[in-house]
């Protein structure tokens, strides 16, 4: 059941047709990268309510299994993905957290920062060091989004989703999502280089 | 600029909080909340027709109409199919039709065995009625084949046929040297029952049937007999039950907390789930009745048995520590697992 070849879409289909071990597999399969997503969009602030927030949204998902059908461009993931960022903002919201995302500034020409940095591919262990630092510092700026440009760069950048499934899980338009990512990117970037540029010259300076 | 940063996507996968995973509460809950939405709901028929029509049509067929048109053609066959036979009526009626059977209804009303007699019947077929005094082949089956007097003892064909005498008249030779050797069981004609027909088709096979239900309740007495000394000898090697017909496991909850009768019972071997029943006390004893027995199922889930135990008293107390036994069941099969 483990099997990687068996698609979420036909995994969900037998636990609808009442196959235990499917949800099994569907469920280790979107485990962590779902904790993780909602762990960092529900930030620091927000951090006790994330197992809270998991289960629920899993229990939504099999309570919903029903209304569930594979259409085309609305993979599994997708669902489950909607199904949880919706009630994520419904805890940001009630949590008094910012959820609006278009406010605040955008600055295209902040990729100076970039020019310095090491290779992405990097295995050297000090520069394996720079990104775990990288990393950690990511997880702060991220902390500074507003709530939905920081679910747009998550769901673009690590749980891989295009511009059309976001539209879906954040239900918004194809314009709006795209504004989002690009504001995401460009604080992302201006956040980043702040910091990591004096840790990147003091690793060099070593 | 562009929608996709490759650095950021790289400081993201090294980010600390990579591996985090729920708690194990957490999973067991989502876990065991599924598997009781399967156990409770199984998937409903109209879902399992959705799914049955998205495999044959594509997932869009409701859009396009095709659902409707398709479950409009479903309910027509279905009503189609429950519409009374009315043949079954012209069965029940007194036959007037001729005495007069073909010779090709005898031929089919003769077991399989008789095969080689069936060629002297194709000779005598030469000699038979004009088609146009023929019964149809409908006929013929429905007025089931009747066993002449002399096989009638070795035959187990239902008495309660109406006898044709010319029928017996007409083939009392060959039935009386074949039925012997198709059917050598005898089997007690129950009374006759006025009017009532016997399937022609049953009727037709009741030879070679008879053999093989001999042959088969041979076989099966011995299975059975087989079967039984299995049971008898993994009774004895399997450990035994928890003989505590679900109010010891509501006292022991009660006094010394779920989690705790939880371990314990993992400890002895004995894993299984417990669902609290809410009862009503008879009104009049003012007695908790019993649970019916066939309370108890398995979870597909961990293949534990759920005990259903049913009570009247402490029901909202009883739920929480039966939760929190399931809990600490699930939590040591989730951890035993990994």
């Amino acid at each position: 059941m483990s099997d990687i070849s068996i698609s979420d879409d036909v995994l969900m289909r037998q636990f609808c047709a009442g196959d235990g071990k499917a949800f099994q597999a569907l469920y280790a399969r979107h485990e962590k990268p779902l904790y993780r997503y909602l762990r960092r969009v529900l930030g620091s602030a927000l951090l006790a309510q994330v197992d809270e927030v998991f289960q629920d949204a899993w229990m939504r998902m099999v309570d919903a299994r029903d209304s569930w059908q594979p259409r085309d461009g609305v993979a599994f993931k997708t669902w489950l993905y909607t199904l949880a960022h919706h009630r994520a903002v419904d805890i940001l919201r009630k949590g008094g957290r910012e959820v609006s995302s278009d406010e605040g500034w955008l600055d295209d020409d902040n990729d100076s920062p970039w020019q310095l940095w090491p290779a992405s591919t990097a295995e050297q262990p000090e520069q394996q060091a720079f990104w775990r630092k990288a990393g950690q510092q990511l997880l702060q700026c991220l902390d500074g989004l507003p709530a939905l440009q920081r679910a747009a760069f998550l769901l673009h950048h690590e749980d891989g989703l295009s511009l059309d499934e976001m539209t879906q899980v954040l239900n918004a338009e194809f314009e709006a999502v795209k504004s989002r990512l690009r504001y995401a990117l460009s604080k992302l970037r201006l956040c980043m280089g702040a910091h990591l540029q004096p840790i990147f010259e003091s690793d060099n300076t070593v | 600029m562009s929608l996709h940063d490759q650095h950021l996507q790289q400081a993201l996968k090294n980010a600390p909080d990579r591996d985090m995973a729920p708690c194990d509460a957490a999973r067991a809950a989502v876990l065991a909340y599924a598997n009781k939405a399967l156990s409770g709901n199984q998937a409903t028929w109209r879902t399992r027709i959705s799914k049955w029509m998205d495999d044959w049509f594509g997932s869009n067929w409701q859009s396009v109409g095709l659902g409707s048109a398709v479950a409009t053609v479903l309910i027509v066959v279905v009503f189609w199919h429950e519409q009374p036979d009315d043949t079954i009526w012209q069965v029940s009626k007194p036959i007037e039709e001729p005495a007069i059977k073909s010779e090709d209804s005898i031929v089919e009303s003769l077991p399989q065995a008789a095969s080689a007699e069936k060629e002297s019947m194709a000779v005598a077929d030469a000699t038979a009625p004009a088609p146009a005094q023929k019964p149809s082949m409908q006929m013929a089956e429905r007025q089931v084949p009747v066993v002449p007097s002399k096989a009638k003892a070795a035959a187990p064909a239902s008495p309660n046929v109406s006898a044709n005498a010319e029928q017996f008249s007409l083939k009392d030779g060959h039935l009386a040297e074949v039925t012997p050797q198709a059917a050598p069981v005898e089997i007690q004609a129950e009374p006759p029952m006025a009017g009532a027909p016997v399937p022609a088709p049953m009727a037709r096979e009741v030879p070679a049937v008879a053999q093989s239900t001999k042959d088969d309740l041979a076989k099966s007495d011995h299975v059975a007999k087989k079967s039984a000394a299995k049971i008898e000898a993994l009774g004895t090697a399997l450990p035994k039950p928890i003989t505590n017909n679900g109010v010891g496991i509501l006292m022991r909850i009660k006094n010394e907390g779920g989690n705790a009768v939880a371990r314990q019972d993992i400890q002895a071997g004995h894993f299984r789930l417990i669902k609290i029943e809410a009862l009503t006390k008879d009104s009049v004893t003012l007695n908790c009745p019993d649970l019916p027995s066939t309370a108890t199922s398995l979870d597909a889930l961990t293949g534990y048995k759920i005990e259903a135990v049913g009570t009247c008293d402490d029901l909202a107390l009883l739920q929480i520590e039966a939760e929190v036994y399931n809990h600490t069941m699930l939590d040591w099969q989730s951890s035993h697992l990994k």
